[in-house]
């Protein structure tokens, strides 16, 4: 299950998030959730051993892509390893997606009140398709593994 | 006379019935197999379906030879064997359903008690206002016991067209979404079956109803009567291949691949 999705700036400042529970939505947990991840990132990319694109908690697996501008990360409550890469597929249409619309998403300031709605839209379609294929797949899965 | 009271049950109506209880005990038998193989839950819980679904059309062809066989002895108005096992198959086919239902929710809905419930307590219901007729029976054995239950069995036909139109729904959805070929077919064939089945309880309802209107169906065995069970066949088959998909068969799609 699709818990929440973030919008970081590369500097690691929140731009939007989108999630299951209100706490997702809370400024302070926004703002905690994206400078962790920044800075996972940056320590990583200092020690120069790469920047992560996956953090595996014994809660949580967090998808990272990364643009010029702006970080995707997904969090995601679910332990199926097979579906990881599907995973990974969702948070990187986020990623091209918001890209393709938005010349700049480097600054929330910049970004007016309908376009954080519209963000918000395109990113909670986005967890919509990946949720109804998930379970598509399930279907599949426990079909595939009872009789075929 | 003898002929003419045999003639009250059609030898092909039984030969129909007893056709459809050979394919339900093979795909049972294949089911029962696949699943001491592999210990699956959605197996066990289709296991569990086919096996009341079996035990249901057996019983129904046992009052059928019985009465086949005693009614040259008997007058069928008296003692109506059929009417009796009818019932018992209706109850058998209620207890059949509530396993398709944990079926459908293990495989495609995954809502728990939240789906399964409401559905098992309609089912329940149907066997609960059918155990007193049957119980009546022993002591007023009568014809028409079975004709007096048509409320609860319309009830009945509705909760399993439901029932199997959720199936055959879920399937096909998941057959036209999938890109991968076996799926796609098995999803297809189970999504048939359960179309099948749908079609089959409303043959059974128009045959209830023509029978009430038609005075040359009176006696029951109308054309919808062969037709429901042309349909199961058709659907028994189909559900054989796309819930067992034997290796011939699987063979035949990967070489038109």
């Amino acid at each position: 299950m699709i818990q929440s999705v973030y919008i970081i700036s590369r500097s690691g400042l929140p731009i939007v998030a989108v999630g299951k529970d209100e706490k997702t939505q809370e400024f302070t947990e926004i703002a905690l959730f994206s400078g962790i991840v920044s800075a996972i990132q940056t320590a990583m990319q200092e020690i120069d051993v790469g920047v992560p694109k996956f953090v595996d908690t014994k809660k949580f697996e967090i998808y990272i892509e990364i643009e010029e501008e702006f970080a995707v990360a997904l969090v995601r409550e679910s332990k199926e390893v097979e579906d990881r890469d599907f995973m990974h597929e969702i948070t990187a249409e986020i990623l091209n997606k918001l890209d393709e619309k938005y010349d700049d998403l480097s600054d929330y300031n910049m970004l007016s009140e309908s376009q954080i709605n519209d963000i918000r839209a395109i990113i909670s379609r986005l967890i919509q398709k990946g949720e109804k294929e998930l379970s598509k797949r399930k279907a599949t899965k426990i079909a595939s593994n009872s009789f075929w | 006379m003898v002929e003419a009271w045999q003639n009250k049950i059609p030898l092909s109506a039984i030969i129909f019935e007893s056709v459809c209880v050979i394919c339900l005990i093979i795909i049972t038998f294949f089911l029962w197999k696949k699943y001491l193989e592999r210990q699956k839950r959605p197996v066990l819980f289709l296991g569990l379906n086919f096996s009341f679904f079996t035990m249901a059309v057996f019983v129904d062809i046992i009052g059928r030879w019985i009465g086949y066989f005693s009614y040259p002895n008997i007058s069928y108005l008296d003692v109506s064997y059929t009417d009796l096992t009818t019932l018992l198959n209706y109850i058998l086919l209620a207890i059949a359903n509530c396993f398709v239902i944990i079926f459908i929710d293990e495989v495609f809905l995954h809502k728990g008690t939240k789906f399964v419930l409401p559905f098992g307590v309609l089912n329940g219901l149907v066997i609960g206002l059918i155990i007193p007729p049957v119980i009546g029976w022993f002591s007023d054995s009568e014809f028409g016991l079975l004709r007096e239950q048509i409320g609860v069995i319309i009830v009945f036909a509705v909760i399993s067209v439901v029932t199997y139109g959720i199936l055959a729904f879920f399937a096909i959805k998941e057959g036209v979404l999938n890109t991968e070929r076996l799926p796609k077919i098995g999803f297809h064939l189970i999504g048939t079956f359960g179309v099948c089945l749908v079609l089959l309880f409303l043959s059974f309802a128009g045959d209830t109803f023509i029978i009430q209107i038609i005075a040359r169906y009176d006696q029951g065995y109308s054309p919808f009567f062969y037709l429901g069970f042309a349909l199961s066949i058709l659907g028994i088959v189909l559900g054989f291949l796309g819930y067992i998909m034997p290796s011939w068969f699987k063979n035949i799609f990967s070489k038109t691949q």
